[in-house]
């Protein structure tokens, strides 16, 4: 039985180290053959970008050797896949190789796509790569007040991360003792502050008490970088001197490029995460077209249940379990915290942030590394 | 009324060294010491599931082999004294005749010999496995 994982993210990790452990035995007596695809050697932390660009972590606390977290046991292969054949069980990569499959997990994850809004790349800073994050935080460095602006597109990964980030500039800014020189408006695209209502509901207050202004309804239309001003699609327009952008995400390209889905977010079984259409496919992570927030905490829940039921099916012909909708999400507001915990069913309901769930968040950071080995 | 008070007073001591944690700890020590704890539980999940590492640690939980590395170790030390407290000089097949002679060196050629010859057949057992 040949496993084949397409992405070596937080969510194709956790699935190749689970299925590692629970097939330890038939993968010993040669029954089951695990491999890995992957576009990097290296494994990236990526909610650590949002502290990068406060400088409150350096860019390379956020890597690790991909070999190094997963089980020996997996054959792990940086060479990235260029061609699916879902019809044939076979892909091929980048390297001209084909790797033929029973079981496929597709966990490519998503990309920025800042380019398909005029003047957003040139005239916003964004936290979404290394390099962008580092540059955020040299200009904020340099920022000694006036108008800042950040504005948000959808879909797009980690849906807390502009309340976040707008929690963390008011915070930032106090800390330096200028907050009163710093004038923050939150642009968001649809009738309220977020998209998960009862995050809208909590943040609404917290922004009031901080001071930090708001527009909703503002689809980011075109950036005029030399005038420095943003306008929306509903005919509003906001005139800044620094412009902070959460931009629009898409599937992968190769994604896009073999027809698997629309803007390369893939057709899934929201309960057993197969791709519709291909029962021996499951797709995890933000690669999905699920209606469930594309962060790791998903791709986690998802990566568990995954593994499980490919486990189950090999061992007994059934799968065992399904994926709820599960997402758990740590809110960073300043030196504070809460988190936001919900799933097909039950919405979130955020408690007042304090200090010590800000030191769990602060422990997850380090203890990301546990968890996506597959042992918390 | 008397034990109600020391209830409270306990109470209180609790609450002031919750605070007094609170007040020590930084970010910067709770990210080393959740770094150290998840290194630490990624290592004790290698260590548990290595075959070979277990049995050893097994093995080396029996008496007479923590004498042995206890002996082990304290002729480590020994020896590196020696060898640092001697000039070095040219051997000679002479030399390495009075070397033999000395007590307990024949033992420890027995010892090695044992050692080879069980190692051997171990790895000989595993080959054919």
């Amino acid at each position: 039985m040949k496993i084949l994982i397409v992405g070596g993210g937080t969510g194709g990790s956790i699935v190749a180290n689970n299925l590692a452990r629970q097939l330890s035995g038939k993968i010993r007596d040669g029954e089951v053959d695990i491999t890995m695809l992957s576009a990097s050697d290296k494994h990236m932390y990526q909610p650590g970008l949002l502290y990068v660009a406060f400088g409150e972590m350096m860019p390379d606390e956020l890597y690790r050797d991909q070999a190094s977290l997963l089980e020996s046991s997996i054959n792990f292969q940086v060479d990235p896949v260029e061609q699916f054949k879902l019809d044939e069980n076979w892909v091929k990569t980048q390297s001209g190789k084909t790797y033929d499959y029973d079981i496929l997990v597709i966990a490519t994850g998503s990309r920025v796509m800042p380019n398909k809004t005029p003047g957003l790349d040139e005239g916003a800073h964004s936290f979404y790569t290394e390099k962008g994050a580092v540059e955020l935080f040299k200009s904020l460095r340099e920022f000694e007040g006036g108008k800042l602006a950040i504005v948000v597109g959808v879909p797009h990964k980690c849906p807390i991360a502009p309340v976040e980030f707008t929690f963390a500039l008011d915070q930032y800014f106090k800390d330096r003792g200028i907050r009163d020189k710093v004038e923050i408006k939150y642009h968001y695209p649809i009738n309220r502050i977020h998209s998960i209502e009862n995050v809208a509901k909590w943040a609404k207050p917290e922004f009031d008490k901080m001071g930090i202004e708001y527009e909703t309804l503002f689809n980011v239309e075109e950036v005029d970088v030399e005038n420095k001003i943003v306008k929306s699609m509903e005919g509003s327009e906001y005139q800044y001197d620094m412009l902070v952008s959460i931009p629009e995400h898409h599937g992968m390209g190769v994604i896009e490029d073999n027809d698997l889905g629309q803007n390369g977010w893939i057709p899934t079984d929201r309960y057993k995460l197969t791709m519709n259409g291909h029962d021996n496919v499951y797709v995890i992570g933000d690669t999905t077209n699920l209606p469930v927030s594309k962060t790791g905490s998903a791709a986690h829940f998802e990566a568990e249940s995954v593994a499980t039921n490919i486990a189950s099916i090999i061992k007994i012909g059934t799968p065992v379990t399904e994926y709820d909708g599960k997402v758990m999400c740590f809110i960073e507001a300043g030196h504070e915290a809460t988190y936001a915990m919900f799933d097909y069913l039950n919405p979130p309901d955020l408690k007042t942030p304090n200090k010590s769930m800000h030191w769990l968040k602060m422990s997850y950071n380090q203890m990301y590394w546990t968890s996506v080995r597959g042992l918390l | 009324m008397a034990e109600q008070q020391n209830k409270i007073k306990e109470l209180s001591e609790l609450e002031t060294i919750a605070c007094a944690i609170k007040d020590a700890l930084s970010d910067d020590m709770i990210t080393r010491l959740s770094s150290t704890l998840s290194e630490g539980i990624s290592l004790v999940d290698r260590i548990t599931r290595n075959e070979a590492l277990m049995r050893l640690i097994r093995d080396l939980d029996r008496p007479e082999n923590q004498r042995f590395l206890v002996s082990l170790s304290a002729a480590l030390s020994a020896s590196n004294k020696d060898f640092i407290a001697t000039p070095s000089n040219k051997g000679s097949a002479l030399k390495m005749y009075r070397l033999i002679r000395e007590p307990g060196i024949y033992d420890m050629l027995q010892l090695l010999s044992s050692f080879s010859k069980h190692f051997s057949s171990s790895m000989h057992n595993k080959k054919k496995e």
